[in-house]
């Protein structure tokens, strides 16, 4: 009876080490592909003469480290978070007029400043985070919510604008910095991508590892800075910039990725030797290969977008770190490839955001000290036609 | 007493004669290339507006990554700058380097209650980053002394060494203590 008892609780302890080792990876579940035949179209992005120009004052910087477009009161604002001054400044999002000014040294006073951003989900829920944790502020400067993240200076939460926010239910999903360490094969495998807050009960929970290309080889940091977008479906699409695929997934079991290779990219993308990487030459073999950057998915035309940067032509252009060539894939909603150009207007594509009215604006001139710069953008399809706006 | 003096004078002279190491401040620019290379990149930084006929003299180059210097050493850079700024010797150029425009530089330069103010050919601002690309600094003010169109001597500041550093710039010791 003893034996049998001893027994029990050695297959238990089991049992339970099994069950824990599988709930702290949900999302290593193996992706099914799906290839959808690409049809390069010559759909691009133009930059239009509709533009909006949000001044800054004498002490407010162009130092923008996260902004975001929200809705509040049936009126539409824009809030943007300048690391330099430390304020939140948010406009009235059509009239450019300013209409608030939030001094994070006073709203987080007794708090750390290290590394923080921002995301104003509407007048009562600010949220900010810093290396340590997440809080949720209301429009008089009360704290409402904060929760600490899990240990490790891999697991620091961060509001950007390719990586946004997503409030689902209880839970608010943020990305997470990349900051792994980069040589080690062990912890880039170990590394989760997404954190979900609970709101209600302040507790945390990570979610989503790199694709098998990183868990099998090394790429250095510059190829860490993932993406992702959320869809309409109601799932996160990661866009990695050494895989060619992208990853639709619910973070529980639905996980598929789809053929989304730029028609420039002519050859793999080889990853990098561990010697090279120690020392200090990783970016310059970035710059020798092509690369994906953000990804967006746009509400109302269904359509996602995904940057491609092609490498360096030539060892000048690497040593003079001039800007890569980029173009933007578009894909449909079912994941097929319906376009792709290089991009000839000047504007940030990482700063991409959609409007409630279904307007896609991204920065421009974002040198100008005095004024934050957008330009309304518009698809120049081959045949010129007009999409109708439906976001649902 | 004596021996902690002595021990730090000997510490202090390895580590200014033991070329690149861990925590080095000092750096001797021996290859030949090098040394061309790191002048030339000196010399478009300061937008190419040092005389030909100059070029040859001893000159010293004190660049400053602004946002990524520590606060201390800013700090103690920017004092030193603005204090000098109207009495800056000959042969001696500054370069503020930031991603950052004029406006963004000065806001440190509010934080310590002072402007930046032009130097007319002597002071420069390299907005794009340039020195940190060109791998001329990293995050800390970095002072380069050249002679006869060559770099020989690459002075990276920490907080201990800052002062001494910046001192030996703005007061031209350096350059004497080499043609001494």
């Amino acid at each position: 009876m003893r034996y049998f008892t001893t027994w029990t609780i050695i297959c238990l302890t089991f049992a339970d080490f099994i069950y824990s080792s599988c709930k702290q990876s949900p999302s290593v579940v193996a992706s099914t592909y799906t290839y959808v035949e690409p049809k390069y179209g010559n759909i691009q992005l133009q930059a239009t003469n509709d533009s909006l120009h949000y001044p800054l004052s004498k002490s407010t910087y162009n130092d923008i480290e996260s902004f975001n477009y929200f809705i509040a009161n049936g009126a539409s604002f824009i809030s943007f978070f300048d690391e330099r001054s430390a304020t939140i400044t948010i406009y009235e999002f059509l009239s450019q007029k300013r209409i608030d000014k939030i001094k994070l040294k006073k709203i987080m006073e007794g708090r750390s400043l290290y590394k923080p951003s921002v995301y104003i989900r509407n007048f009562d829920s600010i949220f900010i985070t810093n290396g340590a944790l997440l809080y949720m502020f209301n429009s008089k400067g009360e704290k409402k919510i904060s929760i600490d993240f899990l240990t490790g200076t891999d697991k620091y939460a961060v509001f950007e604008n390719y990586k946004p926010p997503v409030l689902s239910g209880n839970n608010l999903y943020v990305g997470v910095r990349p900051y792994v360490e980069e040589t080690s094969l062990e912890a880039i495998r170990k590394w989760k991508l997404l954190y979900a807050f609970n709101l209600t009960n302040n507790k945390r929970e990570m979610f989503y590892s790199l694709p098998e290309v990183y868990r099998e080889n090394l790429y250095g940091y510059s190829f860490m800075n993932y993406t992702y977008c959320y869809n309409d479906k109601g799932n996160f699409v990661f866009c990695f910039p050494a895989d060619t695929a992208i990853y639709e997934t619910d973070l529980m079991g639905y996980h598929r990725s789809y053929y989304a290779k730029s028609r420039f990219q002519d050859a793999p993308i080889q990853p990098i030797s561990k010697e090279v990487i120690e020392n200090d030459k990783g970016y310059n073999e970035f710059r020798k290969r092509d690369s994906y950057g953000a990804i967006f998915f746009d509400p109302y035309r269904k359509r996602y977008l995904r940057l491609v940067r092609h490498r360096a032509a030539d060892t000048d252009q690497i040593s003079l770190n001039s800007e890569k060539i980029q173009s933007i894939m578009i894909l449909d909603d079912n994941f097929k490839i319906i376009g792709e150009s290089v991009i000839t207007d000047d504007f940030s594509f990482s700063s991409i955001f959609f409007t409630v009215e279904g307007g896609m604006y991204a920065r421009v001139n974002s040198k100008d000290e005095n004024a934050l710069h957008f330009v309304r953008l518009l698809y120049v399809d081959e045949r010129h036609e007009e999409r109708p706006l439906s976001k649902n | 007493m004596r021996w902690i003096a002595t021990f730090l004078f000997i510490a202090a002279a390895a580590c200014g004669k033991s070329g690149k190491t861990g925590d080095a401040t000092v750096e001797l620019i021996t290859l030949d290339g090098r040394q061309d290379s790191v002048f030339r990149k000196l010399i478009t930084l300061t937008n190419n507006t040092i005389a030909e006929n100059i070029q040859d003299d001893s000159l010293a180059f004190l660049i400053l990554p602004i946002e990524a210097s520590c606060a201390s050493c800013r700090k103690k850079t920017i004092d030193s700058i603005v204090i000098h700024s109207r009495k800056l010797l000959d042969r001696r150029y500054i370069i503020i380097s930031a991603k950052a425009g004029r406006k963004k530089i000065n806001s440190y330069f509010l934080e310590e209650n002072a402007e930046l103010s032009a130097i007319e050919n002597r002071l420069f601002l390299d907005s794009i980053n340039s020195a940190a690309k060109d791998s001329l600094c990293f995050d800390r003010p970095t002072i380069y002394y050249t002679f006869n169109r060559k770099a020989y001597k690459k002075v990276a500041a920490i907080p201990a060494t800052v002062r001494q550093n910046l001192r030996n710039f703005f007061q031209g010791t350096e350059h004497e203590e080499k043609e001494n």
